[in-house]
């Protein structure tokens, strides 16, 4: 299929990228989490160690 | 071609029956040695035993085959030495008991089918015509006289069919844009023959009862220096060159080698003539090198190897700043109607004019299929589309030729004979080396294909999501309180991972409002925690109404695990004279996230970006190589 001679094989750069680009998209979709975003959330856990006000 | 059954006649010299195996053919050996040749009267003529020059061919006669749905056998061949070329010409017998003639040329195939002859060319006389006349034949298409040769010798192997004496035979060959092909073959009493031509890949044919090629070199001794030249491809090679003094030689069907001019000898190939190796799973000898040169401003020189296989014919090798291409001469070609053409299109693919030159051979060791020390009014045309090319060799006399070429990286060639001088160093882009190149058009279809899968691909996750409501409720404030505080129910989150959006309104003007929310997990008490504002300003300054900031936000709690939760709310309001009243809170589980597609689509949109720039700038440094460099 993406023998040198077909339009494949031209892109197959593209589909490397779609590919990643498509994976980051559906792994961070269905985990609830946004690509790129350092947000102000902040965890803590009451049995682990840590300071809690 | 219509007597199909045998004949049974004495041969006028030794009086034993002719062993014509079909009535079709004309022309076959007797065990006398002599050459009887049957003519359409019925009579029989004898000629001179022709002595078969060379090696053998794998093809024989008693070779099987299949064409066109049907079987046949071959009966034997006739070989006619052009000026510069040697060509067999087949007979083939099939089921039904016609004939037809099979092209071997130089690894090319081609099946010759008996057509009618054009009314408008049946007079005149063809072989006066020009190379690259057009001429319509009669049919709806156009045809370029691509090649014309006369016949200087004739060699009989079996039992063969040509439609008359073959020595001095003009054979004729016009082909039109749209891949048909005609071959016309003239008699001496300017009598013609027309055949359509069907070029075949001789593996299609499944032939059988074939025998083991013999190569037979012929030998010898240069006419300077007495060196022994030993001619491999013979009579398939009509140069080369003494690899001690560099005289050149020429073949001349009925002298045999003339000495030319003499070579440059200060030249080694860095493939060594002889070396052999595997190139597209062909076992090919290296039999010949010579180095070309522009003539043009440019002087360009390159490399060219001759491969050769006994079997498969030849290819050659052609080395530019160490950048290698694989050529091929091929009968399915595309073909020029005028030489205005700047872009072919083959098989869809646009190949476009990227050099045009007359060349002259600088040095030259080995020996070459043609007579390459006449080419210097040979014009080459070649069209690229990496990592594949055509090239056009238009010469006056000897007509047009095309070449297949396709990039082959120094790895596989270094591989394949692995030279012991080492590989030319590289410089620059290649002329068809693959750089990943794809014109803006395929570029951007490919971009615009990627976004619309996400979009989709985004569409089918969003409907998958549960879009659960937790909470929507209006907090009101009381009038002298600054805050609230809120805890919800206990609710639970189903998913492994998933997030929590909360749409935050509150009417703030010239003020602002906060919301902190705490995401504790009820059984393990893990909390996660926000801070949200909402701030409007506007007002009126040195005439012009202004405003910043919007009375509603949207928050996000990020992959939160599966569990029992509940919310601790603080609400807290700026005191001054446009506080807010009340604020509203809409909490949603595992909402759609159009953002992750927009970065996901800034991605794709980047690499196309970055692509085409890299793109251009590889076809800068490749056309750097080209006098139609538009860059």
């Amino acid at each position: 299929m993406f023998n040198k001679n077909s339009f494949l094989y031209q892109i197959r750069w593209f589909a490397v990228v779609f590919v990643i680009a498509a994976g980051l998209m559906i792994w961070y979709d269905l985990t609830g989490r946004r690509i790129l975003t350092f947000n102000n959330q902040q965890q803590w856990s009451s049995s682990g160690a840590g300071y809690h006000k | 071609m219509e007597n199909s059954k045998p004949i049974m006649d004495h041969c006028p010299e030794c009086l034993k029956i002719v062993p014509f195996t079909s009535g079709e053919t004309n022309f076959v050996k007797c065990q006398c040695g002599k050459i009887v040749e049957r003519r359409l009267d019925g009579l029989l003529y004898l000629h001179k035993d022709t002595f078969f020059e060379g090696g053998t061919a794998a093809i024989q006669p008693g070779s099987t085959g299949h064409w066109d749905n049907r079987s046949f056998r071959i009966t034997g061949r006739i070989r006619v030495w052009f000026q510069e070329a040697v060509i067999n010409y087949w007979s083939l017998i099939f089921d039904d008991g016609s004939l037809q003639l099979m092209e071997d040329a130089y690894g090319m195939f081609a099946m010759l089918k008996k057509a009618d002859l054009p009314q408008s060319i049946a007079s005149a006389d063809i072989y006066e015509l020009k190379i690259g006349s057009k001429r319509s034949l009669e049919r709806s298409e156009d045809f370029v006289l691509e090649e014309k040769s006369n016949v200087h010798k004739w060699e009989l192997e079996g039992e063969a069919f040509w439609p008359e004496f073959p020595l001095n035979t003009k054979v004729v060959d016009f082909s039109s844009a749209e891949g048909n092909r005609y071959l016309i073959l003239q008699g001496s009493t300017l009598k013609k023959w027309a055949f359509d031509y069907y070029p075949v890949i001789l593996h299609e044919l499944q032939l059988g009862n074939l025998r083991q090629p013999e190569v037979k070199p012929y030998e010898f001794s240069c006419h300077k220096c007495s060196t022994k030249i030993k001619v491999i491809a013979y009579p398939y090679s009509s140069s080369c060159a003494c690899s001690q003094c560099g005289s050149w030689y020429y073949m001349d069907p009925k002298k045999g080698f003339i000495r030319g001019k003499e070579n440059n000898i200060d030249f080694t190939p860095d493939l060594a003539i002889g070396s052999k190796g595997f190139l597209k799973g062909i076992e090919y000898s290296i039999i010949g090198c010579s180095q070309k040169q522009e003539v043009n401003i440019y002087k360009s020189k390159w490399r060219e190897y001759t491969l050769y296989n006994p079997h498969e014919g030849f290819a050659f090798l052609s080395e530019f700043d160490g950048h290698w291409i694989f050529i091929k001469e091929t009968e399915i070609a595309p073909v020029l109607l005028t030489e205005e053409v700047k872009e072919l299109v083959v098989d869809g693919e646009p190949f476009v004019l990227f050099n045009y030159y007359k060349y002259t051979v600088v040095s030259a060791t080995g020996e070459f299929p043609y007579n390459i020390f006449d080419n210097e009014e040979t014009n080459v045309k070649e069209f690229i589309s990496p990592p594949e090319m055509w090239i056009r060799e238009k010469n006056p006399v000897e007509g047009i030729r095309w070449y297949a070429g396709e990039h082959i990286s120094k790895r596989v060639v270094k591989n394949a004979f692995n030279p012991e001088r080492g590989m030319p160093w590289q410089a620059g882009v290649g002329a068809v080396q693959p750089k990943g190149y794809m014109n803006a058009g395929k570029i951007a279809a490919a971009a615009l294909v990627s976004i619309l899968l996400l979009m989709v691909l985004n569409f089918f996750i969003g409907a998958g999501k549960l879009k659960k409501e937790i909470l929507n409720e209006t907090f009101p404030f009381s009038d002298t309180l600054n805050s609230i505080s809120y805890v919800t129910k206990k609710f639970d989150l189903e998913k492994p991972f998933a997030n929590l959006e909360l749409h935050i309104s509150a009417p703030v003007e010239n003020s602002w409002f906060e919301l902190n929310a705490t995401l504790v997990n009820a059984e393990t008490g893990k909390e996660y925690s926000i801070a949200q504002g909402v701030e409007y300003y506007s007002g009126y300054t040195e005439g012009e109404s202004w405003s910043e900031g919007k009375r509603n936000e949207d928050a996000y709690f990020f992959a939160i695990p599966k569990g029992k939760y509940f919310l601790q709310l603080q609400g807290v309001r700026d005191m001054s004279f446009g506080k807010p009243r009340e604020f509203f809170l809409l909490v949603t589980y595992d909402v759609s996230n159009s953002r992750n597609m927009w970065i996901a689509v800034l991605i794709i949109v980047l690499f196309a970006l970055g692509k085409y720039g890299l793109s251009q700038y590889y076809e800068y440094m490749r056309w750097s190589n080209s006098p139609l460099s538009e860059y």
